[in-house]
């Protein structure tokens, strides 16, 4: 009885594992991704926004390098 | 009937085909005069400090399927007040003798009278920045990109070129991309770049002409389409730059430890080499089909000794309509570079003349000190049919460990307001 209750709880726990994971890794189908295509999906946002956000950051902090590469140098204060 | 329907079936795709194959020189067409162009005016200010004023214009134009050009013009104008390094004198008699970056200000070295260098002083810049882009897609699954940017300041010119490429692998639900970066940087500083560890009161005996730094970035990342609603990219970057790094503005200065007293100024003095790396991770979450939860961060590390975190979220909820608003939250935190000395101690024998146990390198930027910095943000966007706008507030708060200025409050205000024009 106590191994059957087992087999039951493992069962739902590897159940309820899979609903979890389906959550976090389903990939869609290549016509169920108009949702992804939204402009507000994009990662790093509005090109004008990150551009400026990378722009103060630059000057005020010493890291420097990371999600983009290259970009307009400058002798900032 | 079997036979019917397997007719029926073959018309239906017969029809469903004619209609992709006449619809598609019409979506050419469209694309092919789809042109973008985002306007931005932000406006940057710190408390009792720097002040920015910046204006941008970038132009996105879909030539065809396969060519996607794009340019930016920014335009932006500095002034205030930025530390030099020098720290506050004990009296308050003060003597202004440099200016940070451009011109303005008091000019000149020399001519104290009581040998105290200003800690904060005045000054004005202005910068134009043009960038020039390239996308082609060569097939279905690759795609290249070019990159030219030119930046010019009254002290500070800067020539680059990115070259970028994508592979989408695994039925387009992984993006693979790499760049390369390179740019020549030449400084020339209002007054002339002077002698690393040079002293400031001196008459500038050994002024270099100009200054010079070449930086070479390489980047790789992956993307992952996760669900219907979610995504995930991870990446890493490294940099070389190699040249002259220090700031030809900032000084340090050797005091008597006790009394606080200065006894000399130097111009700092920073290696020629700085390796930089990061890896970072940002995901992208869908929430009830609407909100968007996007949360990201980077780890950095260098040669120069400073290691950084940054953990950046963000929360966009649609409001009714083509309204929405996001919420901001950044933290960074950084740990000081090897050679930060928020002033050299004269009783440890560090004056970079005459001492005899003086550091290889020494600056007392702040920007270099062990650091927190936290932004909180708000925006609020909507769609109309002269296009998006968005307009956003930030406040930063920067708390440094060392020096006279270790804090600091910034604020942002940015709008910015993207406009399509397709033809019909």
């Amino acid at each position: 009885m106590k191994k059957l209750s087992f087999l039951i709880f493992m069962s739902f726990a590897t159940l309820s594992g899979c609903a979890n994971m389906k959550e976090f890794y389903a990939p869609p189908e290549p016509w169920e991704r108009d949702l992804l295509a939204q402009d507000k999906m994009i990662i790093g946002g509005h090109p004008a926004e990150a551009g400026t956000d990378d722009h103060v950051y630059f000057s005020k902090e010493a890291a420097s390098i990371g999600h983009t590469i290259g970009g307009g140098g400058c002798g900032c204060n | 009937m079997q036979l019917k329907k397997k007719q029926s079936l073959a018309e239906l795709l017969a029809v469903a085909t004619g209609v992709l194959l006449t619809q598609a020189p019409k979506s050419a067409l469209a694309i092919a005069e789809d042109l973008d162009m985002d306007i931005s005016y932000m406006e940057y200010r710190e408390d009792e400090r720097v002040r920015v004023r910046e204006m941008d214009v970038g132009v996105k134009w879909y030539y065809n399927d396969d060519n996607i050009f794009s340019g930016k013009v920014i335009t932006d104008s500095i002034t205030g007040a930025t530390p030099s390094g020098a720290l506050k004198p004990p009296s308050a008699a003060s003597q202004t003798l440099t200016t940070p970056s451009g011109v303005g200000g008091a000019t000149g070295f020399g001519g104290s009278t009581n040998n105290y260098l200003q800690p904060l002083v005045d000054f004005v810049d202005r910068r134009v920045a043009v960038f020039a882009g390239w996308d082609h897609t060569f097939d279905r699954l690759y795609r290249g990109n070019v990159n030219a940017v030119f930046s010019n300041e009254d002290d500070y010119q800067s020539y680059g070129l990115n070259l970028g490429g994508s592979r989408e692998f695994n039925n387009k639900l992984t993006t693979l991309e790499a760049g390369v970066g390179g740019s020549y940087d030449l400084i020339t500083a209002a007054d002339g770049i002077q002698k690393e560890f040079g002293n400031v009161l001196d008459d500038r005996p050994d002024a270099y002409e100009d200054g010079e730094k070449m930086t070479i970035d390489l980047g790789v990342s992956l993307t992952q389409i996760l669900t219907r609603g979610s995504l995930i990219k991870v990446g890493t970057s490294h940099g070389l730059v190699r040249g002259y790094l220090s700031d030809p503005y900032k000084v340090v200065t050797v005091v008597d430890a006790v009394t606080r007293e200065p006894q000399n100024y130097y111009h700092e003095k920073r290696p020629n080499d700085h390796r930089r790396s990061a890896i970072f991770a940002d995901y992208n979450r869908l929430r009830e089909f609407e909100d968007v939860v996007s949360v990201g961060y980077r780890f950095f590390w260098d040669d120069w000794g400073i290691k950084a975190h940054t953990l950046d979220m963000r929360y966009r909820h649609d409001l009714r309509g083509t309204q929405y608003i996001t919420g901001h939250v950044r933290l960074y935190k950084q740990s000081a570079a090897d050679f930060y000395h928020a002033y050299l101690d004269e009783a440890k024998n560090q004056d970079p003349e005459i001492g005899s146990n003086p550091p290889s390198y020494a600056s007392a930027d702040y920007r270099l000190d062990d650091m927190t910095n936290y932004t909180l943000g708000a925006k609020f966007g909507m769609s109309g049919s002269l296009g998006n706008v968005f307009v956003r507030y930030e406040i930063m708060r920067q708390i440094g460990t060392h020096g006279d200025y270790r804090q600091l409050t910034a604020q942002l205000f940015q709008v910015v307001w993207t406009l399509d024009f397709v033809k019909q």
